[in-house]
């Protein structure tokens, strides 16, 4: 029986034929190589020219999320900011907006998770862009100078945001190799300023390539100079000037006692002095005088007129999210597949301008009605009456009625700022006691005040609530006001046509909110997935959810 | 909560009488019948006769035509005989035609068959519901269960056709005790949720492995096949069983065997089928005039909940006594006519200062939810000789789906052969072509899609305008939308405008290829040699109409992925038996590459809607975003195992497998897979054999380990991902870090025990089956949780422990046998109880599927993988508890929320709790099979009990007004004389009023149920009155023909799977698709 099976000799060879293929490709030890092909990994070299300025473009990446939405329905990184100010409402309560007014706000809502994991994404970015830059063989000296100098500017800006939002923060400023050393503890607001935040903007202003020009989109040395004179006026302000001594832990215990402002100390008008340099150039720079209301709702405007430096955006590809949250909630005047009624400045806020101010005027800054769009009416005849007036300031005309995306650039410095902030600058080293000319306080402010069509001040008699308000006025939902109020720890009151007083922001109590603000409130709460995944990172005082263990 | 558990006990009263009293009734009638158990067959003495005929004939399968090797043929009354050799051939010497044979086999029923003068003799033999002998796939072999010292179950083809069965899933469900299929919803072509044994993995998949003839891992098996093509499925479940599949083994491996040619007269089977559908259960929500007093009642109570003085705030405070600016009745002649005072049940006053009332109350449920048809046809020819066979099939079949225009069409193709070359050659091949196109009609523009958009548009807007201009307007011939009536929000939409003007298809075509080259070197020795090919493709076309799709102006996008599978394998069998040792082995090693492609392309802003997907240029996007991907996997293994039996008694099954995978890390690109098995037939021993009433009696014990490869390919390394960022208008190119690498990433390993028991009982007309087994999973894949300010987020780490332990019985049992009537029993029960051991570096908690506020499930350790978080809903807060709810910002009326950790502060983390597990505690399902004569009957009986379910719709349909339609549990909802309810007092959505939602108690539902899985009533015609037929068999089957239960969506069981839906986590329900109940009329015909 066997051998008439085994002297079948073609057998054999067909037998082994397949086993020796089945050998040759054994010993073919690349079979279970894994080579991406989408995607670069931490190995590969990037070393051209174009590979370099895309290391750098990575740290921008983070900047659109600055009008990103977040909790649900309506709700945006942008207007939570606003509404924690007390002068925003809402139509539309789904995003949980109201909970600022009720303080029943936590680090478990987007509004403060998101912000920090954005800007830290940006600090990541920025890492790894200064990680890798140097091997860059492609780019000249020049370049590179130059692109450092954008991506530390950046860097710079991001941890500017964090240090204002959550006080102290985790120090990170090298590409993470390890994961065991991913837990760190928070460091000192004061250490985060002096040794990331000044130190990437005075390398940018002062030692970089970048060339003094107007930003059209990427930083330039006018972008950088724009945000170091604020970072200065902040650090003149508080909280900086109140941390003396970095080990103390003033962010978790909540010690903060200080209410005099401006604050008098060396170091304070030391900054001041810096930022007023940066801000006399600025101001000085011609090509940001002519500009308009109308420049903030006109993407062809983008990065013209007085815009100094901008989060950039681009319909269809990276919207800005906010178009449809200023408008009224459903009132069907808009092609937006939601109208949220999210992001509107409250009532007494609008009740507090000049009546004469133009920039109250209809579709200046605020409009009182519109129509509806053709999608729902072909005629496009009148809206219902608007309950309130609504923000128009970001009314950007094509996507609201025509392609429903919006590519308006958002605004984080702009000429009026600098205008502000020089009188603001002037103002204060005048209080502290250094000799500043009456034109130099004025000449600031008067600008935005001609402009807007109100009697313009005396140096003499100009005062911080002035000042403040004249910041509401022009920069009404720019994301200034809450870091306004907390480096200067004042809040406006509001008024009828003008704000009543300028109050100490611990016990002042905004007219919609239903508590005063207390020390709790100088700082947001840290994210609730950072303390739980950090174990090392403790709460801000007065918020929750706090650290295991933590009192 | 305690209430609850309560009622659930009275109602499992009720359905565990229904079990008794089944269980009852087949004893009794078991030990009732007459109990016979086979005769042995004596010694073989052929008496030296001249007057001797010689007798010949093949003894075959009688439902799959299969030669049957080892029949006994004896001549009656006499204890000569002859068995049957491998191609089921016997020759035997019978003293004179007159005589007659008796033709028993094991598992089969005997026969006994007049010679009548005839010298050729074939006969075909039925199968016992109980087989012992029956063939079981293994992997790489085959193996007799009585053999077995693993967990394999089976199901033949003859069960499979039970009931009419679109896919895999729908034929196995609840069939095999540890095999859990989940139909995900009611969508047509959809594919069910497959786990066996439990959940092993959270960041891996939980498929089981699919070989389809051989091919490892087919793509696709649950759409594709058409179970009218099965020959049988085997479930390998323990790891003796799967070991043999190493790294793909861990999920269960589900072998699927497809039919073949044989031997014998061509024989042409036709099976068709037509199947109406029909929704099962409603959804209730309001109607419009519910609409409209729930919509009055809540603006009067806007003042109360709006947060600011915003009384001018509401756009449509004319449901108020008037006085109030905005839009009123009067300015709505589309949707309001004059009516008398009183003339409708709610005072709708217009500004005009006369009544009004609503022209419209659609019920857009019945409208898009409508009955369906579907059918099937499937051919096949089947056939051959000695040296060659053949089987060819055909199938066609129609799904149709209750929503509107979804329906899922499968064409198929096969052609098989197996051909005898030489004596030492036999090849095997097969091709198949496999086309399938699924329209499912859906949108997925908002959340929950079309089935949201049934119960949120208001009730009052019609599905379409009539075109009449004096009275619609400008909406005349118009669909209607929620938005016509302006008071919700913009983004509800019509669910037939949705119908009418979005289309999707999703093809498939799928062709797959195989040669086996079988050797046969010595008598005991075989090697196979397979090579086999899995090419296929997807396409994807959508559009979304102009107005549907909104700010996107019509919508369009076509995806396209290409994948190539193909496989080398080589192996050796080896058998032996040398006295009362059996020894048997398996030695291979085998490659496979598997490859993809996709490019998705996409436009929008079309200036009419007559283009379509068709031409995608047309559209004026600003920037159309085509994205291309592609990658491959590879692996290389070598496998072994070894069979040892000594008389049949003792049984020792020894496995491995070395699979080297391209997915692991650089630091692990090789794992070892071994297990090892023992089985014991005490049956079998002599002090046993006493025992008439014990036909088998079987102990087995098996350890062994099985790994799951899934964990992605390219996702081991550290990565700099590129993007465009935007930077004065351009996009431009942009790097940035995007993951955290982890070189060492390799395997889940799965340990599992398996304990079993095989028992038989008066001749295995009692079958039972009963495994214990505990299965851990270690090393197991989680994407640990990390830091933002360092890190991307997370990493993938082998870093986490699960354990799946349960029990599994299996019973079979043939009740009533007698000549015209028989009953049969199966039940298969099985209790899987999974249980997180070890979670990530420090244990802490993941929160998952963060949904509207907040987190819908947790991974915790000590609790199982599908858990439910959320608050703990106490009710609603009551006048007296005024100053209480002033405590936490709200007022009486409002939701009020157990603040469990006292602080004063509602936090959705801090107070949330774990509100049950998805997972059932045990299932069950009974099947009853009765043949009177011609008659056949089944019964299907499926029973969960112990899962939740989470019905999200309480977030929208419940927890806030008026943006839309809300369902119908809102009317009793919190007033000052209704203050005992969990719903909160309406207010509308709008206008400032705050709610409050968040996963909670009142969101969780107990998903236990008993369904009418199926039932079906046969008629064999008579072969006497069947000319040239051999069989015309024809049914009628009711499907999932009642469901009790106390979950109040469409279906206790499944997902929405488009809509948030969670491969670990079933039973999460946000607008599901519904599931209909069907009713089937089919044929079986064979000539």
């Amino acid at each position: 029986m066997l051998s008439k099976f085994l002297n079948v000799k073609e057998m054999k060879y067909i037998l082994l034929l397949i086993l020796g293929l089945g050998l040759a490709l054994g010993s073919c030890t690349k079979f279970l190589e894994e080579v991406p092909t989408g995607s670069l990994t931490d190995e590969a070299q990037i070393t051209s020219n174009p590979g370099g300025y895309a290391l750098a473009t990575g740290a921008y990446r983070a900047l659109p999320t600055w009008t990103a939405s977040a909790q649900w329905w309506g709700g945006s990184v942008m207007n939570s900011l606003e509404y924690a100010t007390g002068k925003a409402y809402s139509q539309y309560q789904a995003a949980d907006l109201y909970k600022f007014e009720t303080n029943v706000e936590s680090g478990d809502s987007e509004y403060f998770i998101f912000p920090w994991n954005y800007m830290y994404r940006g600090v990541r970015d920025a890492n790894l862009a200064l990680k890798m830059l140097p091997g860059v063989t492609g780019l000249s000296d020049t370049e590179k100078s130059k692109l450092i100098g954008e991506v530390r500017t950046l860097r710079a800006f991001y941890y500017f945001v964090l240090v204002r939002k959550f006080g102290d923060v985790v120090y990170n400023t090298s590409v993470l190799t390890d994961v065991a050393q991913a837990s760190q503890p928070r460091s000192s607001l004061k250490t985060i300023y002096d040794k990331i935040i000044v130190p990437d903007l005075e390398f940018a202003v002062n030692q970089s390539a970048l060339v003094d020009e107007r930003s059209t989109g990427r930083v330039t040395k006018h972008a950088a100079r724009a945000i170091l004179a604020d970072v200065y006026l902040t650090m003149a302000g508080y909280p900086y000037q109140e941390v003396t001594d970095t080990t103390k832990p003033y962010c978790v215990d909540g010690l903060w006692t200080m209410t005099a402002y401006p604050v008098n100390t060396p170091s304070a008008i030391a900054l001041l002095q810096k930022a007023k340099t940066q801000l006399d150039f600025l101001y000085g720079a011609t090509t940001y005088k002519t500009w308009d209301y109308s420049d903030l709702r006109t993407p062809a405007q983008n990065n013209k007129n007085g815009a100094i430096f901008s989060v950039q955006y681009l319909a269809g590809s990276s919207n800005n999210g906010i178009v449809n949250t200023t408008v009224p909630l459903s009132a069907h005047t808009t092609v937006y597949t939601t109208e949220t009624g999210t992001t509107i400045p409250s009532l007494a806020y609008w009740q507090s301008y000049n009546p004469i101010d133009l920039r109250i005027v209809d579709k200046a800054y605020f409009y009182y009605i519109d129509n509806l769009a053709s999608k729902y009416d072909i005629n496009e005849g009148p809206a219902p009456k608007f309950p309130l007036p609504f923000l128009y300031k970001y009314y950007d005309f094509n996507a609201a009625k025509v392609v429903g995306q919006s590519g308006l650039n958002f605004p984080l410095y702009r000429y009026a700022d600098v205008c502000l902030m020089l009188t603001e600058v002037n103002w204060t080293l005048r209080q502290l006691g250094q000799a500043v000319s009456d034109d130099d306080i004025i000449k600031g402010i008067n600008d935005i005040r001609t402009k807007a069509g109100v009697p313009t001040y005396l140096a003499s008699n100009l005062t911080l609530l002035d000042i403040m308000s004249e910041r509401a006025y022009e920069l009404i939902f720019e994301s200034k006001m809450l870091y306004d109020m907390r480096r200067t720890r004042r809040a406006l009151v509001d008024g009828s046509g003008k704000f009543e007083a300028l109050r100490n922001l611990i016990g002042y109590q905004p007219t919609y909110f239903t508590y005063q603000f207390s020390a709790k409130h100088l700082l947001d709460p840290i994210s609730s997935t950072e303390i739980d995944n950090n174990k090392l990172c403790l709460q801000n005082y007065g918020w929750t959810p706090k650290q295991q263990g933590q009192n | 909560m305690k209430k609850k558990s309560i009622s659930i006990f009275s109602h499992w009263k009720k359905y565990k009488i229904f079990l008794c009293l089944n269980m009852i009734i087949f004893l009794v009638l078991s030990l009732t019948t007459n109990l016979t158990a086979a005769g042995a067959i004596g010694g073989n003495s052929l008496p030296d006769d001249p007057q001797q005929v010689t007798v010949r004939g093949t003894v075959t399968d009688a439902s799959t035509g299969e030669a049957l090797p080892g029949v006994n043929v004896v001549i009656q009354g006499t204890v000569v005989g002859a068995v049957t050799d491998a191609n089921g051939n016997y020759t035997l010497n019978v003293p004179n035609t007159a005589a007659t044979l008796r033709f028993s086999f094991i598992g089969y029923v005997s026969q006994r068959v007049a010679l009548s003068g005839q010298t050729t003799l074939n006969v075909a033999l039925n199968a016992e519901v109980s087989q012992l002998s029956e063939v079981v796939v293994t992997g790489y072999g085959t193996s007799r269960r009585q053999d077995l010292t693993g967990s394999i179950a089976s199901i033949k083809t003859e069960r499979l056709l039970d009931k009419p069965a679109f896919n895999i899933g729908q034929a196995i469900g609840g069939k095999i005790a540890g095999v859990k299929v989940i139909e995900a919803n009611g969508a047509p072509g959809g594919n069910p949720m497959i786990r066996v044994r439990g959940t092993n993995s959270i960041s891996s998949n939980n498929v089981p492995l699919f070989v389809v003839d051989g091919i490892v891992g087919v793509a696709n098996a649950l759409t594709i096949l058409n179970p009218n093509e099965i020959q049988s499925i085997d479930v390998l479940k323990d790891a003796s069983a799967t070991a043999i599949y190493g790294a793909r083994g861990a999920n269960g491996v589900i072998i699927i065997t497809t039919k073949r040619g044989f031997a014998g007269k061509t024989t042409v089977e036709y099976n068709g089928y037509i199947t109406r559908g029909v929704r099962q259960r409603d959804f209730v929500y309001n109607n419009t005039e519910q609409f409209l007093y729930v919509t009055r009642q809540a603006w009067l109570n806007n003042a109360k909940y709006a947060t600011t003085q915003n009384w001018p705030l509401c756009p449509f405070s004319d449901l108020l006594p008037a006085g109030y600016n905005g839009t009123t009745f009067s300015d709505l002649p589309w949707l309001f006519e004059k009516t008398a005072q009183g003339g409708y049940s709610i005072p709708l006053l217009g500004e005009d200062g006369n009544y009004y009332k609503p022209r419209f109350d659609t019920n857009y449920e019945s409208l898009i939810f409508v009955p369906s048809l579907s059918h099937n046809h499937q051919i096949s020819i089947r056939g051959g000789n000695e040296n060659a066979k053949f089987g060819t099939f055909f199938n066609y079949a129609h799904e149709d789906g209750l929503l509107l225009n979804s329906y899922f069409d499968r064409f198929s193709g096969k052609v098989n052969g197996d051909f005898k070359i030489t004596k030492w050659l036999n090849i095997s091949s097969q091709i198949t072509a496999n086309k399938n196109k699924n329209r499912t009609n859906d949108v997925s523009y908002f959340s929950g899609g079309i089935s949201r958009a049934v119960s949120e548009t208001f009730p009052l807007v019609p599905p379409q305008y009539p075109s009449d201009p004096e009275i619609y307007k400008q909406y005349a011939g118009l669909y209607g939308q929620s938005i016509d009536f302006p008071v919700g929000e913009a983004d509800c939409q019509n669910a037939w405008q949705i119908s009418k003007t979005v289309e999707t298809f999703a093809d498939r075509s799928q062709f797959t290829g195989d040669i086996t080259l079988n050797f046969q070197i010595t008598p005991d020795l075989t090697f196979k040699s397979n090579f086999a090919v899995d090419d296929n493709s997807y396409k994807y076309n959508n559009y979304g109409g102009r107005v549907v799709s909104r700010a996107s102006f019509g919508t369009a996008a076509i995806n396209i992925q290409k994948a190539y599978y193909w496989q080398n394998e080589n192996y050796f069998n080896y058998n032996k038996i040398i006295g009362d040792h059996s020894i048997s082995g398996v030695l291979g090693i085998s490659w496979s590459r598997y490859r993809w492609e996709n490019l998705n392309a996409s436009n929008n802003n079309y200036f009419d809607d007559f283009y379509k997907w068709h031409n995608l240029a047309v559209g004026t996007a600003p920037r159309p975003n085509p994205t291309s991907s592609d990658g491959q996997n590879s692996l290389n293994s070598y496998f072994a195992r070894a069979n040892y039996s000594y008389r049949g008694k003792y049984l020792l099954t020894l496995t491995g497998r070395m699979d080297g995978s391209s997915k692991f890390g650089a630091d692990s690109k090789y794992g070892f897979f071994p297990s090892g098995s023992v089985a014991w037939r005490l049956s079998e021993e002599d002090f046993m054999k006493n025992i008439s009433v014990l036909s088998n009696l079987k102990l087995r014990f098996s350890v062994g380990q099985t790994g799951n490869q899934e964990i992605g390919s390219y996702v081991t390394q550290t990565f700099i991902s590129s993007t465009n960022v935007v930077i004065n208008g351009a996009l431009t190119p942009a790097l940035y870090p995007s993951s955290v690498g982890n070189p060492k990433l390799k395997w889940e390993k799965t340990t599992q025990y398996d304990a079993g028991l095989d028992v038989g009982l008066v001749g295995n007309r009692v079958t039972l089956a009963v495994d214990y087994y505990n299965k851990l999973t270690t090393d197991m894949l989680l994407d640990v949780p990390l830091p933002q300010s360092t890190t991307t987020g997370s990493v993938r780490k082998n870093y986490g422990t699960v354990e799946n332990k349960g029990f599994e019985v299996q019973l079979s049992t043939h009740n009533i046998r007698k000549p015209n009537f028989n009953w049969y029993t199966d039940i298969a029960w099985s209790a899987n109880k999974n249980t997180i051991k070890k979670l990530g570096p420090t244990g802490a908690d993941i929160l998952r599927n963060s949904w509207v506020g907040g987190a819908n499930t947790i991974l915790r350790v000590g609790e199982s993988i599908a858990t439910f978080f959320g608050l703990t809903r106490l009710g609603t807060y009551s006048t007296e508890e005024a100053s209480l709810a002033a405590r936490y910002g709200f007022v009486p009326g409002d939701v009020k929320y157990l603040d469990k950790n006292g602080d004063g502060l509602i936090s959705y983390v801090a107070d949330g709790d774990l509100l049950g597990s998805a997972f059932p505690k045990w299932d069950m399902d009974i099947t009853n099979n009765m043949d009177y004569r011609n008659f056949d009957l089944m019964v299907d009986i499926r029973i969960s009990y112990g899962g939740k379910k989470e019905n999200r719709t309480n977030h929208s349909g419940e927890d806030r007004q008026v943006m839309d339609n809300s369902k119908n549990r809102v009317l009793s909802a919190w007033t000052p004389y209704n203050q005992n309810t969990d719903i909160g007092e309406v207010r509308p959505g709008m206008g400032g009023a705050y709610y409050q939602t968040y996963p909670d108690t009142h969101w969780i539902e107990d998903a236990s149920f008993v369904r009418g899985e199926g039932a079906t009533l046969g008629y064999t015609l008579p072969n006497n009155i069947l000319k040239g037929l051999t069989r015309l068999r024809v049914y009628f089957t009711a499907k999932n023909f009642f469901v009790l239960t106390k979950y109040s969506g469409y279906d206790p069981e499944g997902s929405d799977n488009d809509n948030m839906g969670d491969s670990l986590t079933p039973n999460m329900d946000f607008y599901m698709y519904p599931r209909p109940s069907t009713y089937t009329f089919g044929i079986n015909v064979a000539f």
